[in-house]
């Protein structure tokens, strides 16, 4: 295979303290090109949502704080919309709404997901055959589209948008916590547990999940970005977030009306999904070469 | 062999009879009364309205009993009607199926086209800056919004310039739509085509064949690319049920007039019995895909049908 990714993985005999093992580790991530471009442009991103109310010039729902369709300009830096709302504004607050939106699908997915991957793991036998039967049917058929139809007979809110999203995301997660858990199980110290008269749901809980939260790190992070993506395509074509909330995909759809008069109405929201979106991915496949030398992608 | 087929389609038929199930009970997830929000588009519908709609639609059963009637209409290929327009469900899919199909198809053209060579010459010169570009654009495909690219090739070629139409029926009309579906999945395609290429790579055939003094192309086309294919041949497969999801978001950026626009015209107009035909058309669309390619995968690994 190709070169070792972390020189901290092949370590000297001598035995290293604690802190220096600590301070290889953390050289080895930040050497790691992706996780350093991406985490920056992650937390750049945050403090930015979180600043939103404080840093935005105007109120992001003010009708009328600029001229209607302005193109970028010394007081609207990103132009004003069709109602002449101050567009940096809007995206800034769009930013406290993606992260609001990535976080509740990706939490609604991971717990959902989690726990079915490993119970159907740990459980074995014909619950855990049938368990992930199902995950692997839901699995076959694009996350789009399970949330689309979830939303279609919902109805269309952000709401009902996010919980679609998540669950269309739980065969995902669902997968790499049964193939993590079923390689653990086999393990002694699970055998051990058990001898000792650990519950079922002790194993579970304190010994098998630990396990499965390096991978998720990957997972979630790569599952963000998809479900950030897939409720902007839903509030795009109008099944999540209404109108006039600050939305990113939600903004592109209304902006499309104006795509001669206003193109940059057009260009700045989609590009703040992008970046956010490739920030996560990045970041995401960074750790996972972190994690997992033999499968690096090198992405930066 | 065969009984592999058999036993493949035996899944698929039971995959299928789940699917009708939940399809069939999506229309409690609606909140109040399904059969009022139907009816909601019309001006006020009389009791006597709404009693006959609800007994069409087998609402008016015991839930157990509900399932039972929409299978029993499903055999007979009776999918319901459409509340608006009243046409038969089956007919009005089945005349946007094939301009979804074609953009799907094309879209797969594109993807595979420029993924599987982008894929492939990343991984033979692994490490190189021209790895290194092509997987950042490959990230970049992947998170780019399909909705958001296709408006941006909206932006350059139809408006500023117009070089191609924004919407229509015709063929350069299927091209920035097909173009911005391919790209997306062109970058997963040729993510995995690369990492497959890298592990084949590494494998003592190829060395043993270059040891030979085989002609670099005949390793590579005769030893290299053949094992490779079957990882390929699974992305391809999942990536294609992909490309027809993706598709019903693009179809909606540029008007086109397949499944995907008609789906969110039915979420609009709460035509129920359309969704529901929508999601199973495109259930077995994907089940049979899914057979089709685990047949075409044991055909290539005849390792895989003996397992």
């Amino acid at each position: 295979m190709s070169a070792p990714a972390t020189s901290a993985s092949l370590s000297p005999a001598v035995a290293p303290t604690a802190a220096r093992a600590r301070g290889r580790r953390i050289r080895s991530i930040l050497r790691s090109r992706s996780i350093v471009i991406g985490g920056v442009v992650i937390l750049i991103v945050v403090i930015l949502a979180l600043c939103a109310p404080y840093i935005a010039p105007f109120s992001p729902d003010q009708i009328g704080a600029g001229r209607r369709l302005s193109p970028p300009n010394a007081a609207h830096w990103l132009g004003t919309d069709e109602f002449g709302r101050d567009i940096l504004s809007r995206i800034l607050f769009g930013a406290r709404l993606t992260l609001y939106i990535g976080i509740v699908a990706v939490g609604i997915g991971l717990t959902c997901g989690v726990a079915i991957g490993a119970v159907a793991a740990y459980a074995g036998g014909w619950l855990g055959g049938l368990l992930m039967r199902a995950i692997d049917l839901l699995y076959t058929f694009p996350d789009v589209l399970i949330a689309l139809g979830l939303v279609a007979f919902l109805g269309p809110s952000l709401t009902n948008a996010m919980i679609a999203v998540g669950i269309s995301a739980i065969p995902y997660y669902a997968r790499v916590t049964y193939g993590v858990v079923l390689a653990e199980r086999q393990k002694p110290y699970v055998d051990a547990a058990e001898i000792i008269g650990a519950g079922h749901l002790r194993v579970i809980v304190r010994h098998l999940l630990p396990n499965v939260l390096p991978p998720m790190i990957v997972v979630a992070s790569l599952g963000f970005s998809a479900a950030v993506l897939s409720a902007a395509a839903l509030s795009f074509l109008g099944l999540g977030a209404q109108p006039p909330t600050s939305e990113w995909g939600l903004m592109l759809s209304t902006g499309r009306n104006y795509i001669t008069r206003a193109p940059w109405l057009l260009i700045e929201p989609g590009l703040a999904i992008f970046v956010t979106v490739m920030a996560f991915n990045v970041f995401g496949d960074g750790v996972r070469d972190l994690l997992d030398p033999r499968q690096r992608q090198r992405t930066l | 062999m065969t009984r592999f087929v058999l036993r493949r389609l035996f899944t698929a038929l039971v995959t299928l009879l789940i699917s009708t199930f939940l399809v069939c009970m999506l229309i409690h997830l609606i909140p109040g009364d399904p059969v009022v929000m139907m009816m909601a588009q019309n001006s006020s519908p009389t009791p006597e309205q709404l009693a006959a709609m609800r007994h069409m639609l087998g609402l008016d059963l015991p839930i157990w009993l509900q399932y039972f009637h929409y299978m029993g209409r499903l055999l007979h290929g009776d999918l319901g009607r459409s509340i608006f327009g009243s046409d038969p469900v089956l007919r009005v899919l089945l005349q946007r199926l094939p301009n979804t199909f074609a953009l799907a198809f094309a879209g797969l053209v594109i993807a595979v086209g420029l993924g599987l060579p982008l894929g492939f010459f990343a991984a033979y010169r692994k490490g190189s800056w021209l790895d290194s570009a092509l997987m950042l654009f490959a990230v970049a495909g992947v998170s780019v919004p399909n909705f958001w690219l296709g408006l941006m090739l909206v932006l350059l070629f139809s408006t500023t310039l117009d070089w191609l139409p924004v919407a229509g029926e015709d063929w350069n009309s299927m091209i920035l739509p097909a173009v911005t579906l391919g790209v997306t999945y062109m970058a997963i395609i040729a993510r995995m085509t690369r990492s497959a290429m890298i592990e084949v790579f590494g494998e003592d055939f190829i060395r043993t064949a270059r040891a030979k003094g085989l002609p670099e192309a005949l390793v590579m086309y005769r030893h290299a690319l053949k094992p490779a294919m079957i990882g390929v041949v699974t992305i391809i497969g999942v990536v294609f049920g992909y490309l027809m999801g993706g598709a019903v978001v693009v179809e909606n950026v540029f008007s086109w007039n397949g499944l995907g626009r008609l789906a969110i015209q039915a979420i609009n107009y709460r035509d129920y019995p359309l969704i529901q035909g929508f999601i199973l058309l495109f259930a077995t669309i994907i089940v049979i895909m899914s057979v089709l390619l685990d047949i075409a995968y044991a055909w290539l690994d005849p390792r895989i049908s003996v397992s």
